[in-house]
């Protein structure tokens, strides 16, 4: 079974992830377009701005990472199943079809690159996050022992 | 944009409306001044005048369309004329397609992907280069891969090179994964490497509950007895930050399971994840693993006995398993490895052992009868006075009963002192707990070295108390 108990198993969590992505897709478009709205309108109609902004092209930006969150979460999930290991390079494989199958309407040129540099963008994550976790990873210590023995502790 | 589609859209109507009609008139009026550019003001009159859309060029002129294409009116007067503006269009759309920005992009990709191949054909041949050193061909394991230059040892040392860029990765985060056996005193005889994950503990996914995990029967009762004989290790399969807080919950007072250990210990190789037993600082010849993974045995199979999967169910083959590793325990051997691997089927070890005890038991019971016909000055006066005989009881009884008997007394010394132990935890957890981001900045997180020592200077201060 799976090892992260925070995640759902593999065919539930595409949703789970395709949500995830979604919302902060959303969340982020709110901050990003609400500045860009804000900063291009005239005095007076700033707040406007800033909210027809964020109710244009938030929405969208969400849509574009909960789709690009939900691809992935099923090619990972495919990967895994088809390869029945866990480790670093699913998540690669995952990111490199993710990239193909977003890319694939501007033409095969296009389609190779944009999976190449997504594969490469997600294999620095997970290293990154590979190191992260061995340097963080403590050598175990030997408890402390009395000089006297307890007499229960045999 | 707005302003370019309005103007296509006029530009249809107009060629829709304007020219069908005067078409004939023109040909037979002006057809000699048609291919005439310089004539261009009296061919529009001749336009202006007969047209019945209201839209003419002064109109739109004054509408803010100045620039209409005179071409796109005349297009339809003739086949050739056409083609030719048709090619001219796709032409300049092709031109537009790639802009000076375009083609300026493209010649830096083009010098990006040159300069990977280059670089990437640099970085091999700099792989494939002479050992730097001894210590180098020792540490890659490669001393039958000499110095050289052919085509088979630049290849051999670059396939090295390139492994060990990756078992950074795959080799277990520490050289030594626990710290050197207890002292003397302490010292249980054998060491008990313990998987988590189904073999102990189950975890399981529904729609209603999420994911939970039971404890396998009887646990509670394996660790607790088996931690007299075995210095207990965990070696869970998953990564310190999903197993850590079940680990810890198995054994609250830390009394059972000395050491905890997880997957950044694992050696990770050709997809297998492989618990290596020689790293563990103890004795090969007194360890046993039990695990459920062929694989993570894969390095010391002799040590290790693989069971089934637990798939959370109860049962009670932990309570099984204990007459076995207490036995093992209790002998004095030098080497448990002879005695594991005479089992044929390690992984029915109970069963097998049932049986050997069984066999045990008869030979003994045989040579008491044996023995009980020689004389015995005590039995006899015993016999004589009318005192009940006890009858003497047979070795591996004796073990489980004194063994049991420890177990317990240890149970009762641990529920008299359990608020403490935990009052103690809290204690520690609350100094080195409060971790503030300026603390972790400047000085890192708390190094375990430091809590031991403050355990160390406390666990001091504690005899000092009790000697006064």
């Amino acid at each position: 079974m799976s090892a992260d108990h925070t995640r759902d198993p593999c065919p539930i969590v595409i949703l789970n992830d395709f949500g995830g992505a979604f919302a902060m897709g959303a969340i982020g478009g709110c901050v990003w377009h609400g500045i860009k709205g804000f900063r291009n309108s005239p005095y007076g109609e700033r707040g406007y701005g800033a909210l027809s902004a964020i109710k244009q092209r938030a929405p969208r930006v969400g849509g574009n990472l909960g789709v690009w969150g939900g691809l992935f979460s099923i090619f990972d999930c495919s990967v895994k199943a088809i390869r029945k290991r866990e480790d670093a390079w699913n998540a690669v494989i995952a990111g490199f079809f993710t990239g193909g199958a977003l890319a694939i309407r501007g033409g095969w040129k296009h389609t190779r690159n944009s999976a190449i540099t997504c594969a490469c963008l997600l294999g620095v994550f997970e290293g990154v996050g590979m190191m992260m976790q061995r340097l963080q990873a403590q050598p175990t210590m030997a408890p402390v022992y009395p000089e006297e023995p307890q007499a229960l502790a045999a | 944009m707005f302003r370019l589609q309005s103007r296509n859209l006029l530009r249809s109507v107009i060629t829709r409306t304007a020219i069908r009609q005067p078409i004939k008139s023109q040909i037979t009026k002006n057809f000699t001044n048609f291919y005439s550019t310089t004539d261009k003001n009296t061919q529009k009159k001749d336009e202006t005048k007969k047209p019945e859309s209201v839209l003419n060029d002064d109109m739109l002129a004054r509408a803010g369309f100045e620039d209409l294409d005179p071409k796109a009116n005349k297009a339809e007067e003739d086949a050739e004329v056409e083609k030719e503006i048709q090619q001219e269009k796709s032409a300049r759309r092709r031109k537009r397609a790639q802009t000076s920005k375009d083609r300026q992009r493209e010649r830096y990709a083009n010098i990006f992907y040159l300069a990977t191949l280059l670089g990437g054909i640099a970085g091999v041949g700099y792989m494939c280069r002479d050992w730097d050193n001894i210590k180098e061909q020792e540490d890659l394991d490669a001393k039958d891969i000499g110095d050289g230059y052919s085509p088979e040892l630049m290849y051999k040392r670059l396939s090295k090179r390139l492994g060990s860029l990756f078992t950074f990765f795959s080799e277990p985060a520490f050289e030594n994964l626990l710290p050197p056996p207890a002292p003397e005193q302490y010292r249980r005889p054998l060491t008990l490497v313990l998987t988590l994950d189904d073999l102990l503990i189950h975890s399981s996914w529904d729609t209603n509950h999420g994911w939970r995990t039971a404890k396998r029967p009887g646990l509670d009762y394996f660790l607790g007895y088996l931690s007299q004989y075995y210095e207990i290790v965990l070696f869970a399969t998953n990564s310190q930050i999903y197993s850590e807080k079940t680990a810890s919950k198995l054994d609250p007072y830390h009394a059972y399971i000395s050491y905890h250990l997880f997957r950044e210990a694992c050696r990770y190789k050709d997809g297998k994840l492989i618990k290596d037993l020689s790293l563990l600082n103890r004795d090969l010849g007194k360890v046993v693993m039990i695990d459920v993974d062929q694989d993570s045995a894969s390095l010391q199979p002799e040590n290790s006995i693989i069971v089934k999967k637990w798939a959370g169910k109860p049962d009670d083959y932990l309570i099984s398993l204990i007459p076995f590793l207490e036995y093992l325990a209790t002998q004095p051997i030098k080497d448990v490895r002879p005695i594991l691997n005479s089992f044929q089927n390690k992984s029915n070890i109970v069963e097998e052992f049932t049986i050997r005890e069984k066999k045990l038991r008869d030979q003994w019971s045989k040579d008491r009868k044996g023995a009980g016909n020689a004389p015995n000055a005590g039995n006899f006066i015993a016999k004589l006075l009318g005192m009940p005989v006890s009858e003497p009881k047979m070795p591996l009884d004796i073990i489980r009963e004194h063994g049991q008997l420890q177990y317990e007394h240890f149970q009762k010394y641990l529920q008299e002192n359990a608020s403490k132990f935990l009052e103690e935890e809290q204690k520690l957890k609350e100094e080195f707990g409060k971790v503030t981001l300026n603390k972790l900045i400047t000085e890192g997180a708390p190094k375990p070295e430091d809590i031991v020592k403050v355990q160390q200077q406390r666990a001091q201060e504690e005899i000092e108390k009790q000697q006064k």
